[in-house]
């Protein structure tokens, strides 16, 4: 297997530089120890070929471009929002995104690997930062739907909370979209709920 | 005459000077918009994300010390901005039952095989799409943008080692999707 996961020291650096090396338009060589380990390691050179497959497939996305009519607009576009805000005064309507940004940000603490590296979950898909990736919510929802994944996810107390907030906030519509039709004294009790829960640090 | 450079064109911003925040625009719109784009994969979230980007420039640029470059700052506001749309998304995702049966569908191959190209171009856009954002926007900055690590560690406030460790789990991901 073309895996960069190896028990070999020396496989698992090799891999690394390759890896380091991937997208630059020449990569540079690497070191000489190192290029007489991948002349004598069939899994190694294998992973290489697997990488330039990756590079030669990336290769092959078209680059994002609107076209000429809209890189002349931005300018307008721009300048015509600014004018808007400087009309009507930003100021609160600032504010109540951040606060749902917060919110945001406190209910994706709530995936952390720990719990997702509970007996029978596979935390490889799950990141340091404890964002739940979509193939384990995936693969979680496939076997019991979201009950089974809320089971998962969550202590219980923590899943009453949820359950509550859920009732505040209408997760059957967009839990974003109604969180900035909110006015600032819910977002602060929600925000205060948080904080308590320590799902939010500041 | 060359064109001014950043810092010539912040400080006539701020001595008064609008039009000197336009060349600023014209010049960081298509950076901007693509990388939002590569983020996001979505033409409408990159250019109101792109707009917004520089509103919080057109603000911020007033107290613009200098601290960081302009190219630095201004990749952060985008970045940011960025980010934040794909927590929500993933947010979204997370708490719709909707998307659940939606992500399933997307995911079962359809009984007509396109040209290999075309397949492997569907299968890395949605294993590009499904990196946890950082991770995405790690490999947005490094990979499609060609940014050395050292600067997208500027950009995320973040060190070098993070932001390798981060870019090696994207590649590795990447790597695994098209391979299966
Ligand atoms: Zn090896």
């Amino acid at each position: 297997m073309n895996t960069p996961h190896s028990t070999n020291p020396d496989c698992r650096a090799v891999r690394q530089a390759l890896e380091d090396r991937f997208g630059a338009a020449v990569p540079p060589a690497l070191a000489g120890e190192r290029e007489r380990h991948l002349a004598g390691c069939a899994e190694c050179r294998a992973y290489r070929a697997s990488l330039q497959r990756l590079q030669e497939g990336l290769r092959t996305l078209p680059a994002p471009d609107p076209g000429p009519r809209y890189w002349a607009n931005v300018l307008p576009a721009v300048r015509s929002r600014l004018d808007r805000r400087r009309e009507t005064g930003a100021g609160r309507r600032v504010w109540i995104p951040a606060a749902a940004v917060a919110i945001v940000a406190g209910l994706l603490l709530w995936a952390t690997p720990q719990r997702l590296s509970q007996p029978g979950l596979e935390a490889g898909g799950v990141e340091q930062y404890g964002y739940l990736d979509l193939p384990d919510y995936n693969r979680l929802a496939r076997v019991g739907g979201a009950e089974v994944l809320m089971d998962s996810l969550l202590e219980p107390a923590e899943r009453e909370f949820v359950m509550g907030l859920s009732g505040v906030l209408d997760l059957s519509t967009d839990p974003v979209d109604r969180l900035s039709e909110m006015d600032e004294q819910a977002v602060e009790t929600i925000l205060q709920k948080l904080k308590e829960q320590s799902v939010i640090q500041s | 005459m060359p064109p001014p450079d950043d810092t010539e064109l912040i400080r006539r911003f701020q001595a008064g000077e609008e039009s000197a925040f336009n060349e600023l625009v014209r010049k960081y719109q298509q950076p901007v918009y693509t990388a939002l784009h590569r983020l996001l994969n979505s033409h409408e979230e990159a250019e109101d994300l792109s707009q917004e980007t520089f509103i919080k420039a057109y603000t911020g640029l007033k107290n613009f010390r200098g601290d960081s470059s302009f190219f630095t700052w201004i990749y952060r506001i985008a970045t940011n901005l960025g980010l934040n749309a794909l927590r929500r998304r993933q947010l979204r995702r997370i708490l719709s039952l909707d998307s659940i049966g939606l992500t399933l569908t997307s995911r079962t191959p359809g009984p007509d095989r396109q040209v290999e190209d075309r397949e492997t171009q569907e299968i890395l856009s949605r294993a590009i799409d499904r990196l946890p954002p950082k991770q995405k926007l790690v490999f947005t900055l490094r990979y499609f943008e060609n940014l050395p690590h050292a600067e997208i560690a500027r950009i995320m406030n973040r060190n070098v080692g993070t932001i390798k460790a981060n870019y090696h789990q994207a590649i590795r991901k990447l790597q695994k999707a098209v391979q299966a």
